[in-house]
């Protein structure tokens, strides 16, 4: 009984630790013209993210920012944002997208940040960001994949059948 | 009568008080200021004063901040509140810990303990009696208990003019008014701006009290850039998801920031101008 009341203690303790939040500097100074909106991402493993045919994220992909857009974006500047992750990564990497105006086009920046990068992730008040994540090439443009009609079409009576079934209910 | 007695007994009694009170000599005037330190939390504060208590003498660590209020413990600097002052040894910054003895005081704090480059060193530093506090300079109280306090700086009121030196990257510091203000609302010459908000331009980083800072760029717009950005430039701005915003909130009077000189060389901070 000790046992298991000290390792439900050990896993409260690390799961305290794990949610400390740090906070992610970046910023694009040579921003291609097709950009309207970017957004900051995770990577678990680091790897360079992309889209897959159903327009989903490959794995480990965990959106961190919201979209960021508007007079945010001076010319080819993107000025700087910090960025709040609740959690605090062991591994990974952190990966500017940038979407077109119409949101049919995205590019992902060539370089990332180190979930330990010294000067672009703060992890408190004596570690303050003293540089920002500034990628400067990124992927070409690729248009954002849409799921297939038959796919968007089974979800949408999917939906119909569940709506049908909670207004029989009330 | 008796009424009469007990009146003429007050006045003699408040004419000898008077009589034993020691002449002001100078005109420095004491001054207190109280600034809200969270419990469990870090703040960065300031002090508004020029001189400590004792007449003539340089501010000291030991006599501008006041130990009232605050936790302290016999013998282990953990379980008390602490001062951290960023100073330089040698070519590197350092940071120095004091903590709040319940005999002596702020007491150097020897054991190793976390640097601004994110090591951990064992240093010596000097006794808070003997470490000079300029007005406008900041640093940190780091608060154990869970309760919040307020702190209280204190010394002398100067006439003269805030001059406080930035240099090249992270400087801890403030206003040393005695007033909440606005950072638009004083004199940055030397403050340096570029491209709208470059990899260059100055920062100013107010802390939220959570471990966060709300950061603010020194504005300079871009050549040629669209005139919407005219609003913000040569001013402190915040730089949101939205884009720049001026700062809404003021910084209350004794709480310190970080100033990030980004580009090389640096200048004095002359609040009220030169």
């Amino acid at each position: 009984m000790k046992k298991a009341v000290f390792i439900a203690l050990l896993l409260a303790l690390g799961a305290a630790f794990s949610s400390q939040a740090v906070v992610i500097g970046w910023a694009v100074e040579s921003l291609p013209a097709e950009a309207a909106m970017a957004r900051l991402i995770y990577v678990a493993d680091g790897s360079q993210p992309s889209l897959d045919g159903s327009g989903n994220w490959s794995a480990g992909v965990e959106l961190v920012s919201g979209y960021v857009s508007g007079s945010a974006i001076d010319g080819s500047t993107l000025y700087p944002q910090e960025t709040t992750d609740a959690q605090t990564r062991s591994s990974g990497a952190y990966y500017v997208v940038l979407f077109n105006a119409a949101f049919t086009e995205y590019a992902v920046s060539s370089t990332a940040a180190a979930y330990n990068d010294a000067a672009a992730v703060s992890t408190g008040d004596f570690d303050p960001i003293t540089g920002y994540f500034t990628p400067t090439t990124f992927t070409d443009f690729a248009v954002i994949p849409v799921p297939e009609p038959s796919t968007a079409m089974l979800l949408i009576a999917g939906v119909a059948v569940a709506a049908l079934r909670r207004s029989k209910r009330a | 009568m008796k009424k009469l007695l007990m009146i003429t007994a007050a006045l003699a009694a408040a004419g000898f008080a008077h009589a034993d009170m020691p002449s002001v000599e100078g005109s420095n005037v004491v001054g207190f200021a109280a600034v809200t330190a969270p419990g469990g939390k870090n703040t960065i504060i300031t002090v508004p004063f020029e001189a400590c208590m004792s007449s003539g003498t340089a501010g000291m660590l030991n006599d501008l901040v006041a130990t009232s209020g605050l936790t302290s413990h016999s013998s282990d600097p953990a379980l008390a509140d602490q001062l951290v002052v960023l100073t330089t040894n040698g070519a590197a910054q350092v940071y120095y810990y004091y903590y709040n003895d319940t005999e002596d005081g702020w007491t150097a704090i020897t054991s190793a303990m976390l640097m601004p480059d994110g090591s951990s060193q064992a240093l010596t530093p000097p006794a808070a009696t003997n470490f000079p506090i300029a007005r406008g300079l900041g640093f940190w109280v780091k608060r154990v208990a869970s309760v919040d306090s307020t702190l209280y700086v204190k010394g002398q009121v100067s006439e003269g003019k805030q001059a406080t030196p930035i240099s090249a990257g992270l400087n801890l510091i403030g206003y040393g008014a005695v007033e909440p203000f606005s950072l638009n609302s004083v004199d940055w010459t030397g403050a340096y701006g570029f491209g709208g908000i470059s990899a260059t331009t100055d920062r100013i980083l107010v802390g939220n009290g959570d471990g966060t800072y709300s950061t603010y760029f020194y504005y300079v717009k871009k050549d040629g850039g669209s005139s919407y950005y005219d609003q913000f430039t040569n001013k402190w701005v915040k730089s949101t998801s939205t884009g720049p915003v001026l700062p809404s909130t003021q910084i209350p009077a004794g709480q310190g920031f970080w100033y990030h000189r980004r580009g090389t060389g640096g200048f004095t901070f002359r609040p009220e101008g030169q």
